[in-house]
């Protein structure tokens, strides 16, 4: 008996031994665990695709952060009394109304999981000696410049819908949202205001850095951020001249000129220099994009490419050839056709009617971009009447941040310094929208005119863009509709999602 | 055709565009056990048993792989000694004790890894996109439970008075909960250890056979438990989580794992009901005074789930052919908080159906005393709040029986063994001191069967 306990313990043992060492490192089948993504160049591709992924959805600039939500909070829309009640409230300030709140957290858990996923890309990458990429390297710290600039975006985007615009605010001193740069990251105290937009400043200004070699130096292939034919691959590379036609031979590194790239980082901060009230870092980095442009590069579209789509197959509203970043999203056409067709209003359709459409345009009678409503609904994101199969990947296009803006951020921040310039810069632009009789200003214009004709041309040149809002809530200028609206500036401020304390 | 692969990760499930997407989910967890269990018996008065064992799982972060566990139990039949025998209406007298580590590994493998998974719905301009699909929580470490419980065994005059008390204290150490995480973090739960747990309470049995003779036989069998449990400790990443959130500038989240606190408390405002003049619910703030508005903050425990005590007694009557069981049960001194009046009343969508207390009971003018808030704020969606808390002291009858079986005279003569027609009732009445509403999807059911067996 003893005997058969003996061979029956070393059969155990022997068992035990034969049992591989890697017995308890599984990964399952169908997901990815983050140590295997973060090994290869590839799986750094995927995630960063992730990110942008995101800000294609619907909960953001696929949707909430350019035409729905941000548009209509600036008083954009004559929006139908049973419909859209979350933005009804939103207008009239009922921030406790259920659907208004669960699309402010949608919104909310939609940015701050980007950020996550963007924090745990730059750990990642942060923290990884071994995996090569290509380029010198350089496809490295453009992916990582890329996560970093997205984390800041988002950040921006936040701290300008739930805390007040530092104008009001002795230039930011209420604590009104986290800045989250760590992954796991479980709780996150509230900063204040000015700590956040300086926290997004010095992200940008790092990540415009990781990002320049791939972007403008001529050594790498990789990334042309230059507009080069109007439906095809949008790249950026400017001295680099003969390679402008061909496509980028890395697919990870093609439409470059829609990512967030060194021209886009340049143009969001200008964007946030300016939303601090640093006139002069808004003008700097404004025309840095500005000064490259028409050098291969995104410039003011042709008026010929603005009108009546409907009657011109020619014209392309959405203007792509304008969009220093953009988000791309492929069902973003059938999203939008319930707000904005050609087609007649029935039940069927939620469609959104711009208010105001004339009043905007009164004193601009030439104006192209008065065309661009038909019948008083914004056809900028409607492809009826084009030519789809021509537009290929542009069609699904979402701007986030156009050329058009920064000519507009430079003739504001130069006002006080060189009134000149502003003023010149400011006559160029509306002389590209058709409107050199009308619209020109004299070197005699007092500072106050002066920002009623930029607010008035933000509100022409972006209508449907979710940009308008913000304009008037930097500047804590009341909304500019027919008849008036009062003197102050009322809720533009959201409380913050409950989600965040539970 | 299978597009859109990302590079490197060639699985067709990954695939954007395929003519029949495959869709493919699987968990994979590998674990791994080593064990020694003997026992030891002497006389038959002393017992002994114990085992070891190594558990591995691949659920846990690396360098938690790996838990030894083990118990022993010591038991001392006293009835068995020599000395026992004076005593012979003693029939069973035992004492016993033991002590035991046990550890569990009951959560999916990706709570202690991020884990991502392909978009496959919309690609990118530059190819497949990955989602992360949860937050990992790297340091997680096993649960173990450390039990220790002793108890007697004591039956007399022949088993027809039964006990058996035993009393136990469980101390789960590491234990792991779900918490929920501010949504600034990207996600809203993740798994976490958060600290011991102390369960302390006594379990009694009791049978007693009160008449037993050919015709007639009748027994009665009952028991009650009472259950306690406490956080004795938190672990440093709590401490940690819990002193942030008191840093915090803004609102705070209530705290709902602090030493001392049991894990079965409901969590809410202290409400102060419906102020008459406003149809505004009124709550108390820890400092004493009243207000409107709901902070997270400000919730307080303001019942336990867990009853003081709760158990069950049943008694089985014979007589000659007919049988009569019931089976009742009975808790008492725990809350439950009452989510479907919640639900029906307050945060009814009043725009379509809805129940009649919507608008026969909630406050409509000045003056109005009412249980429910203004039916103009119908559309602020009511927050936990000690109104909704009520005492659920609950008795109920499970289960009643009757059977008889047909005399075996009369099955003599045929190729029948046996007859025995039951009628059984479950859920035959319950008293409770909330008034359930159950709704039409999960209705109350009072169960009637029938049954006839035949043997032959």
């Amino acid at each position: 008996m003893k005997k058969v306990y003996i061979y029956m313990t070393i059969c155990m043992i022997s068992f035990m031994n034969f049992s591989c060492k890697d017995w308890l490192d599984v990964n399952s089948e169908d997901d990815i665990y983050s140590e295997e993504l973060f090994s290869t160049v590839d799986g750094y591709y995927t995630a960063l695709n992730g990110l942008y992924s995101k800000l294609s959805d619907q909960s953001l600039y696929g949707e909430n952060l350019v035409w729905y939500f941000n548009e209509a909070w600036g008083k954009s829309y004559d929006l139908a009394p049973d419909k859209n009640e979350d933005l009804r409230s939103l207008v009239s300030g009922d921030f406790e109304n259920s659907n208004l709140k669960s699309k402010t957290e949608e919104i909310w858990k939609a940015a701050y999981k980007v950020i996550a996923e963007a924090n745990a890309l730059i750990q990642a990458k942060e923290a990884d000696e071994t995996t090569i990429f290509p380029y010198d390297g350089k496809a490295g710290d453009a992916v990582l410049g890329e996560a970093i600039a997205i984390r800041a975006l988002m950040h921006f985007e936040m701290v300008k819908m739930f805390a007040p615009a530092p104008i009001v605010d002795n230039g930011g001193e209420t604590a009104a949202i986290p800045y989250v740069t760590k992954f796991p990251s479980k709780i996150n105290p509230l900063v204040k205001t000015n700590v956040i937009l300086e926290n997004v400043v010095n992200d940008l200004l790092r990540a415009k850095d990781l990002v320049m070699a791939i972007d403008t130096c001529e050594d790498y292939d990789a990334g042309y951020a230059s507009w080069s034919t109007r439906y095809y691959q949008v790249r950026v590379k400017l001295y680099n001249e003969p390679g402008i036609n061909s496509a980028s031979p890395d697919e990870a590194w093609r439409y470059r000129g829609n990512k967030m790239n060194y021209y886009a980082i340049l143009g969001t901060l200008a964007r946030v220099y300016l939303y601090m009230g640093d006139y002069q870092n808004a003008y700097k980095y404004a025309s840095m994009v500005t000064e490259k442009a028409g050098r291969y590069f995104v410039n003011l579209s042709s008026k010929y490419l603005i009108g009546n789509q409907m009657e011109d197959g020619g014209v392309i509203n959405r203007l792509p050839s304008e969009m220093i970043f953009a988000v791309y999203n492929e069902d973003i056409n059938d999203v939008v056709s319930t707000y904005f067709t050609s087609m007649d209003n029935s039940n069927d359709f939620d469609l959104f009617y711009i208010k105001d459409a004339d009043y905007i345009f009164a004193d601009a009678p030439d104006d192209v971009r008065a065309k661009v409503l038909y019948e008083n609904r914004c056809m900028k994101f409607s492809l009826n009447g084009l030519d789809v199969a021509s537009l290929e990947k542009t069609k699904c296009l979402i701007p986030v941040l156009r050329i058009a803006e920064l000519y507009l951020i430079e003739a504001e921040s130069s006002f006080d310094t060189d009134k000149a310039n502003a003023i010149n810069i400011f006559n160029y632009f509306v002389d590209e929208r058709g409107n050199s009789s009308t619209l020109s200003l004299s070197e005699s214009i007092t500072k106050e005119e002066f920002m009623n004709a930029i607010v008035a041309e933000y509100r022409r040149e972006f209508i449907s863009e979710g940009i308008n809002f913000y304009v008037h809530k930097r500047l804590n200028k009341p909304f500019n509709i027919e008849g008036g609206e009062g003197s102050t500036l009322e809720n533009v401020v959201l409380p913050l999602p409950d989600s965040y304390s539970n | 055709m299978v597009e859109g692969l990302p590079k490197g990760f060639a699985r067709p499930q990954y695939s954007s565009e395929y003519s029949t997407a495959p869709s493919i989910s699987s968990d994979k967890k590998h674990d791994v056990g080593y064990m020694f269990s003997g026992n030891y018996t002497y006389k038959n008065i002393y017992l002994m048993d114990a085992t070891v064992r190594v558990d591995g799982s691949s659920s846990f972060g690396k360098d938690s792989r790996y838990a030894t566990f083990g118990s022993v139990g010591l038991g001392l039949n006293i009835h068995k000694y020599e000395f026992m025998k004076q005593y012979p209406w003693i029939s069973q007298f035992k004492i016993r004790g033991s002590y035991g580590i046990t550890g569990k590994a009951n959560f999916p493998a990706s709570t202690s890894k991020s884990v991502y998974s392909f978009n496959t719905d919309r690609l990118t301009t530059t190819g497949v996109a990955v989602d992360m699909e949860s937050m990992g929580n790297d340091e997680l470490k096993w649960e173990k439970t450390k039990v220790l419980d002793f108890g007697t065994t004591v039956g007399l005059f022949h088993n027809s008075l039964y006990f058996k008390i035993s009393y136990y204290k469980k101390l789960t150490v590491d234990l792991i909960s779900s918490m929920y995480l501010s949504s600034s973090s990207g996600f809203t739960s993740y798994k976490e250890n958060v600290g011991e747990i102390e369960n302390s309470g006594f379990e009694l049995n009791a049978r007693f056979v009160v008449v037993q003779n050919k015709d007639f036989q009748f027994y009665l069998s009952g028991s009650v438990s009472s259950n306690k449990n406490e956080i004795t400790k938190l672990s440093n990443a709590m401490k940690d989580y819990n002193e942030m959130i008191e840093a915090s500038i803004d609102t705070k989240p209530v705290l709902k794992f602090v030493e001392g606190a049991s894990i079965t408390s409901i969590y809410a405002m202290q409400s102060l009901g419906i102020d008459p003049q406003t149809g505004k619910e009124l709550f108390l703030y820890k400092d004493g005074t009243a207000r409107e508005e709901w902070l997270a903050s400000e919730n307080v425990a303001v019942g336990n789930t867990e009853p003081d005590f709760n158990g069950n007694f049943a008694f089985n009557l014979n007589y000659k052919n007919i049988t009569l069981d019931a089976y009742f049960t009975y808790s008492y001194g725990g809350q439950m908080y009452n989510q479907t009046l919640q639900n029906k009343i307050e945060n009814a969508n009043i725009r379509e159906n809805a129940d009649k207390r919507v608008f026969d009971e909630r406050w409509k003018e000045q003056g109005d005393i009412t249980k429910f808030k203004a039916l103009t704020d119908w559309t602020q969606t009511t927050k936990p709040t000690s109104r909704f808390v009520e005492d659920n002291n609950i008795l109920e009858l499970k289960s009643l029986s009757l059977g008889y079986s047909l005399p075996r005279e009369l099955l003599k003569n045929n190729f029948l063994n046996n007859v025995k027609f039951t009628m059984t009732m479950n859920d035959v009445f319950r008293m409770s001191s909330i008034k359930q509403e159950r709704g039409t999807s999960y209705p109350f059911a009072r169960k009637f069967n029938l049954s006839c067996f035949i043997s032959f």
